[in-house]
């Protein structure tokens, strides 16, 4: 199955790959006919698109409805100071061609939303959820699940970071396995308070764009039945075994999930809803807390 | 596979990479061995130095088996039969 041949110049670009005998001549040819869809060109999409695009993955996608704002810019290394008030997906491709020209860059510059999502991640060969909050995170979910698309996805809060990869048809324990429904408004309540540290997004970002290039070459060993957990504050990784709950409503037996769930989120009181679903809070955070935990989990 | 080295060995592509140093010189050797099939011949003109001692030694552990190896003017000319990991 020989396509084409590499030019003498993606030769040299992507000689440290091609030496690597698990990638070689084949596995670089498939990179650059392989399709990355990155949803969310903030902090880890900026090292997963960085990453991808250097690996010469041939088409990335990108989905994000922001624009840069100067506070993204400690952990979203792709956007530049320049940048601030264009489109994130604008300034993301813009970056993209200076790093690899040969990339071909799809930009989706809307949020992702229940209707769209299905049609959005459809035909890709791996989808990264580089998205920062529970209702966009499960909209992906769900879809990538529906439509067989296999998902490496990370979030990071403070100094932790979570990743895992979910593959389809029954390869690995799905999303909602780990978690079944979005936590409550407690932990979605107030992430523009919520501080994050910069290069802790990076390495969570570069370790999606690791799995992303193993799940489309199809070598190694992933995160697909672990959840990998960083603690960049105490300096600890951890690695968890995940296993498939029977009463999953995604993906057990008696699964109720048919299309995908679209959450709200509850904003807590006289709080304001920002452009990421996120709340700012108009009271004290010790007092939100207290009251969201009384109103259940359910964000729905 | 017995009697394959006393058979002449023609082979079906060349590819020169004197102007190439260590680590492009192997990528080049690598993209014409992916160009041609498990079993086929290709030959390599190499330079003194680096080239001829590298070049054979990373086919050999790559699995794929060295010919020959023939000195011809400043260059080196190997012929190199494709294995078939």
């Amino acid at each position: 199955m020989k396509s084409r041949q590499l030019t003498r110049a993606e030769l040299d670009r992507y000689s440290r790959h091609i030496l690597l005998s698990q990638v070689g001549v084949a596995g670089q040819r498939k990179l650059t006919e392989s399709g990355a869809l990155v949803i969310g060109a903030g902090g880890l999409g900026s090292a997963v698109l960085a990453y991808l695009a250097a690996a010469g993955v041939g088409r990335l996608g990108i989905v994000d409805g922001d624009r840069v704002e100067l506070s993204n810019l400690n952990r979203q290394v792709l956007h530049a100071t320049a940048a601030v008030g264009r489109p994130k997906v604008e300034s993301a491709r813009q970056a993209i061609e200076a790093l690899n020209p040969a990339c071909e860059v799809k930009a989706i510059g809307r949020r992702l939303t229940g209707e769209t999502a299905r049609g959005t991640v459809r035909g890709w060969d791996v989808v990264l959820d580089c998205t920062d909050n529970f209702p966009t995170r499960f909209i992906v979910s769900d879809a990538c699940w529906l439509e067989k698309a296999p998902l490496v996805t990370a979030g990071v809060l403070g100094f932790e970071g979570q990743l895992m990869t979910v593959l389809p048809g029954g390869a690995s324990p799905c999303y909602r396995c780990l978690i079944p429904e979005p936590p409550g408004d407690r932990f979605v309540a107030a992430c523009g308070q919520a501080g994050v540290l910069g290069p802790a997004v990076g390495v969570m970002g570069t370790l999606q764009a690791v799995e992303a290039v193993k799940v489309m070459l199809g070598i190694g060993y992933g995160f697909e039945r672990r959840l990998f957990v960083f603690d960049a504050l105490k300096g600890r990784f951890r690695v968890m075994d995940r296993v498939a709950d029977p009463a999953c409503a995604l993906c057990g037996p008696r699964a109720t999930i048919t299309d995908v769930v679209e959450y709200r989120v509850t904003c807590c009181p006289g709080g304001t809803c920002g452009p990421d679903g996120c709340c700012t809070p108009a009271e004290s955070p010790k007092r939100d807390a207290k009251l969201t935990r009384k109103r259940g989990r359910k964000g729905r | 596979m017995g009697g394959g080295s006393t058979k002449q060995a023609a082979p079906v592509r060349s590819v020169d990479v004197t102007d190439t140093r260590c680590p492009l010189t192997f990528v080049h050797v690598k993209a014409a061995l992916d160009a041609i099939r498990a079993g086929q011949v290709l030959e390599v003109v190499l330079s003194e130095g680096e080239q001829i001692q590298d070049v054979p030694r990373s086919l050999k552990e790559e699995g794929h088996r060295v010919l020959s190896v023939s000195r011809q003017g400043d260059v080196y000319r190997l012929l190199v039969r494709k294995g078939k990991g």
